[in-house]
């Protein structure tokens, strides 16, 4: 009876994120867009999108997703549909920022798979992920006007791992930052490998889409690095036979960096235990929100060993998990099941007090 | 063009002609009259008779009749059947008299019903009663008794009712015209129902007696319950439920014929007697034998009560169809698919307007020519066409053997290297699903099922052809004839034909394949489809004789040799034959404890994991003989 109690009175909650968008150009008839290279201390620069909301009677915070999956659309004129992780929040009153993390897309420089972290030296123009989103928000907070200081990151995937990487030796504006599915520790329990079990499946066509080279800033990667036509995987990869295989001139051919890297670090080496994220979230400063999946075939080691790391190693701290029944990022949805939006709901109102100092009794 | 505008001309005559209508209900009523009679044997027993006559008295009618276990419900004259719905209600429209009879035992009817009672050969008394005698019986009042019938009587049914009109066949009252046995209970011993070369459908034979079994102490009209499941997976229910003895404790000792079935595991001389065949000589009546090459049921009895008649009552004018269906189906509104699998055209439908109504027609009402019908009318699937042969197996057809290969390969070569063979272990309490999915009643699409989920197990083996450069068809007899050696000292047999469709194969007519992937589910992948054109099992215990089972020795190389139902399939040029091979097929078959001992006493502890070695070597060639019509270069 009580839980049938509480599911009547979440119906007011669901109602209000199940209204759709009444207006298909409301980013455009409510932001304006910015497209900047922000400088990183190293000299190079990365492609970052920033959208402001047209109204300015108040100062808003940032919420900023770093994406190798592209910021676009490219172009003053040409606007994303949505921003942010809901429509909730999009019309909550933030400054959307996306960037392409360096070397993707339009950004310069290299891609690193998973970029290892570092320990940071003043005054060095060492980078990583960390000291990236640091002078990205050293510049966004002398640059965009209307901006209330403070400042908060999430992202699903792989963008998740780089609102991890945010965390370590965090900038000061950072207040608060969601993690949802981040990729984690690639060798024992996300995506590429499974307890040193390689995931040949995900990772034959994730790396066949992933892997193509980008010598220079493009604002589109072209296709794929080779056509397979997959129509019974399970008989492709029996016929496939050893996975050296996989490298025939038809397939990879020795053209994938990453592949070459996962299939030439076959055990759990520094390859891999630098690309650990856990090891460095030591000191989080800002509240921390991890998402996650019962359900996610990718990421689900991610979330709960993520929020682990933050309960271990880092006292005191404003550390918080949530795990649904959910598939790789269902809870962002928009038209999915029941559950996706209450907890889209509940994350966006998290995240709204923690960047909008709104006061509440309820947490 | 011209075809797609001949499919949908057809498609709408279908629709047209096979919705039943309200009208046609009105109709009936309007010119039909209900009565109900019991009937007199010999013996002074009564079977209870529902006729549906015609109030046209301008001309005399023929009967028409179907001998039934299951009801000629409903009761009462003023309740009628639902003519309207299907294309009986042709029938009604041509004035025929309809009759159905509860035989002997069942529902309405007076006496002790048996299982596919014996034929009694020589008669000498008045209580030496079969049930050709009470057809005879039956047909005989009917003739004098029923107003305005012109003296012609046909009878039809499917399945059991196939058995009855079977043994009507064999009743030689004068007035039988034309006899049409439809999927014929034939021999349930060794093809039809219950048991495949002696080996138990358990699953079949325990959904039906669970109920239809149940003692009728008095005539009824209220059917026996049915039996209740913990589960609705019967797959775990089987499995869980476990040796047959335990099957027995679930019924105690109600249930007659499930005691019979135990009492008789080899084909003695009470299974003998059951054999619907033997009743086939001298057959009067012109007959027209219908069955399903699909039919989960009774397949074999459609083929083999065919052949008995031609070779033992050689100028009876017999004639056989054998469409792409399911059990009956061919009464059915829709012979369009079965499962997956698509045949081009309502075969129902052709079969109803082309072959039976003509048939009837014109031998108890002398309308219309002559039906030229063939001996033979047969559908081949994967070429979807009909053909017609003056015999079968058609005399084109070649007997030819293709062989099993150390490589996985079939070839028409025999294999030429030394002590070569595949090897599994067969396991009892990890028995080969006869179907990917989870359900209850054994499904009838499992006869065209996708047969990939078993290429991928470590208990069956997979041996195929390369891509056919020409169309291959197979018309006839197959035999498997195997040359294992076990571990123990019994198993299974089974062995599966299968069509591998081109992996760029579809129906769609246009547009991308379908593929799956994440949460989308499009139709079924069609390439690649691995179409199980039929399989067959053989309990090995009966290898040498299915009266004498014989214990294998364990570790010698043994011949086993079974007969597969008859096939009418084309191998379409770009597919693959598949030939597989496991040791169980469940819970469809029960499974074989792999130990020679009585399967229906033993104890769960009996059953035991064995391994199983077919060999394909010079010196122990396994290969599946094939009737091949056509096979290109």
């Amino acid at each position: 009876m009580r839980q049938l109690l509480f599911c009547f009175l979440l119906l007011p909650l669901l109602s209000t994120c199940q209204t759709p968008a009444p207006d298909p150009d409301y980013v455009k008839h409510h932001y304006d867009k910015t497209e900047a290279m922000i400088p990183m201390r190293d000299g190079k620069r990365l492609f970052t999108a920033i959208y402001t909301p047209k109204d300015h009677s108040q100062p808003w915070p940032f919420l900023m997703e770093r994406s190798p999956y592209s910021s676009g659309p490219y172009g003053d004129t040409l606007y994303k549909r949505g921003l942010g992780p809901s429509g909730r929040l999009m019309r909550g009153g933030y400054i959307f920022v996306y960037q392409d993390v360096r070397g993707r897309y339009m950004s310069e420089g290299d891609f690193e798979e998973m970029t290892p972290a570092k320990d940071h030296k003043k005054d060095s123009k060492e980078t990583d992920e960390s000291t990236d989103t640091w002078d990205t928000i050293d510049w966004l907070l002398k640059n965009v006007a209307g901006n209330n200081g403070r400042v908060g990151l999430y992202g699903i995937s792989y963008p998740g791992f780089y609102a991890s990487a945010s965390l370590p030796d965090a900038h000061p504006a950072i207040k608060a930052v969601s993690p949802q599915a981040p990729v984690t520790d690639e060798f024992i329990g996300d995506d590429a490998n499974h307890n040193g079990a390689f995931f040949l499946l995900d990772n034959f066509d994730f790396d066949n889409y992933f892997d193509i080279p980008r010598p220079a800033p493009v604002k589109n990667y072209s296709g794929n690095l080779f056509h397979a036509e997959i129509r019974d995987a399970y008989d492709f990869f029996l016929k496939l036979g050893s996975i050296k295989n996989s490298n025939k001139p038809e397939y990879f051919n020795n053209n994938g960096k990453i592949w070459n890297e996962y299939l030439g670090n076959s055990t759990y080496d520094e390859y891999w235990r630098s690309r650990n994220i856990r090891t460095h979230l030591k000191d989080i400063r800002p509240a921390v929100l991890v998402v996650g999946g019962w359900f996610d075939a990718e990421d689900m080691f991610g979330a709960l060993r993520t929020y682990e790391a933050i309960e271990k190693q880092s006292t005191p701290n404003d550390n918080h998990l949530i795990m649904g029944p959910w598939t790789h990022g269902a809870w962002a949805g928009v038209t999915g099941r029941n559950s996706d939006h209450w907890i889209s709901s509940r994350t966006s109102t998290s995240v709204i007090m923690r960047l909008s100092r709104i006061s509440s009794t309820t947490t | 063009m011209r075809k797609l505008l001949f499919l949908l001309l057809f498609s709408a005559a279908i629709a047209a002609h096979s919705q039943g209508t309200p009208q046609d209900s009105t109709w009936i009523r309007e010119n039909y009259y209900k009565i109900e009679r019991y009937i007199p044997m010999r013996d002074g027993i009564k079977l209870f008779t529902t006729f549906y006559i015609p109030k046209d008295t301008t001309e005399k009618h023929p009967i028409l009749l179907t001998r039934t276990p299951y009801s000629c419900a409903p009761y009462g004259e003023d309740k009628w059947r639902n003519f309207h719905t299907g294309y009986l209600r042709y029938y009604l429209r041509e004035g025929y008299i309809v009759v159905s009879q509860d035989v002997r035992g069942r529902w309405m009817s007076e006496g002790q019903f048996v299982d596919v009672r014996p034929f009694v050969k020589d008669k000498k008394s008045t209580t030496d009663v079969d049930e050709a005698s009470d057809t005879y019986d039956a047909i005989d009042w009917m003739v004098k008794n029923t107003p305005h019938n012109n003296g012609r009587v046909g009878v039809f049914g499917i399945s059991y009712p196939g058995f009855y009109s079977t043994m009507a066949a064999a009743s030689a009252h004068p007035a039988l015209k034309a006899v049409s046995p439809q999927a014929p209970v034939t021999d349930w011993f060794m093809g039809d129902d219950f048991h495949h070369n002696g080996a138990f459908f358990q699953m079949d034979a325990w959904a039906f007696y669970a109920s239809f079994g149940k003692p009728r102490p008095q005539p009824t009209t209220i059917g026996p319950s049915g039996f209740d499941y913990y589960t609705k997976d019967n797959y775990k229910w089987y499995l869980e439920t476990g040796a047959l003895k335990n099957i027995m404790k679930l019924t105690g000792d109600s249930i007659a014929f499930w005691k019979d079935l135990y009492a008789h595991p080899n084909r003695d001389a009470w299974w003998q007697a059951r054999n619907a065949r033997v009743a086939m000589h001298d057959i009067k009546p012109v007959m027209l034998v219908v069955g399903g090459l699909y039919d989960a049921e009774d397949c074999f009895g459609a083929w083999n009560l065919y052949k008995a008649i031609k070779t033992q009552s050689p100028a009876t004018n017999a004639h056989l169809v054998m469409g792409p269906w399911y059990h009956g189906e061919w009464a059915s509104n829709d012979g369009t698919h079965l499962g997956n699998v698509q045949w081009g055209s309502n075969t129902s439908f052709w079969y109803q307007n082309n072959i039976e109504i003509p048939f009837f027609n014109y031998y108890l009402k002398g309308k219309g020519a002559e039906p030229k019908l063939s001996a033979a009318t047969v559908f081949f699937s994967g070429a979807n066409e009909w053909h017609k042969f003056d015999q079968w197996p058609p005399a084109a057809a070649q007997e030819q053997s293709i062989f099993l290969q150390t490589d996985g390969t079939l070839a028409w070569q025999a294999p030429s290297g030394k002590n070569s063979f595949s090897e599994y272990v067969s396991d009892p309490a990890h028995p080969v699903p006869y179907t990917e999915d989870v359900h209850f009643f054994r499904t009838r699409e499992y006869m065209t099922d996708d047969q990939r989920f078993a290429s991928r197990r470590t208990d069956v083996l997979t041996f195929q052809t390369p891509v056919l450069t020409d169309d291959l068809t197979l018309a006839g007899p197959v035999t498997a004839d195997l040359k294992v050696s076990l571990s123990s000292t019994d198993a299974d047999l089974v062995v599966k034909v299968i069509d591998v469709f081109h992996d760029d194969f579809s129906y769609t007519p246009t547009g991308p394949v379908p593929v799956r992937g994440h949460d989308n589910t499009p139709a079924y992948p069609m390439g690649g489809y691995q179409m199980l054109v039929h399989g067959e099992v053989m309990r090995g215990r009966f290898r040498e004789s299915f009266e004498v089972p014989k214990a294998f020795t364990p570790g010698k190389v043994e011949t086993v040799k079974f007969s597969i139902p008859d096939l009418a399939h084309t191998f379409k040029k770009g597919h693959r034959l598949m030939i597989q091979i496991q040791s169980s097929w469940f819970p469809l078959v029960d499974r074989n404890p792999q130990k020679f001992v009585d399967i229906y006493t033993a104890n769960d502890s009996d059953f035991q994991r064995e391994t199983i070695r077919v060999f394909h070597d010079a010196d122990h060639p396994s290969r599946i003989v094939l009737s091949v019509l056509a096979k290109g270069q």
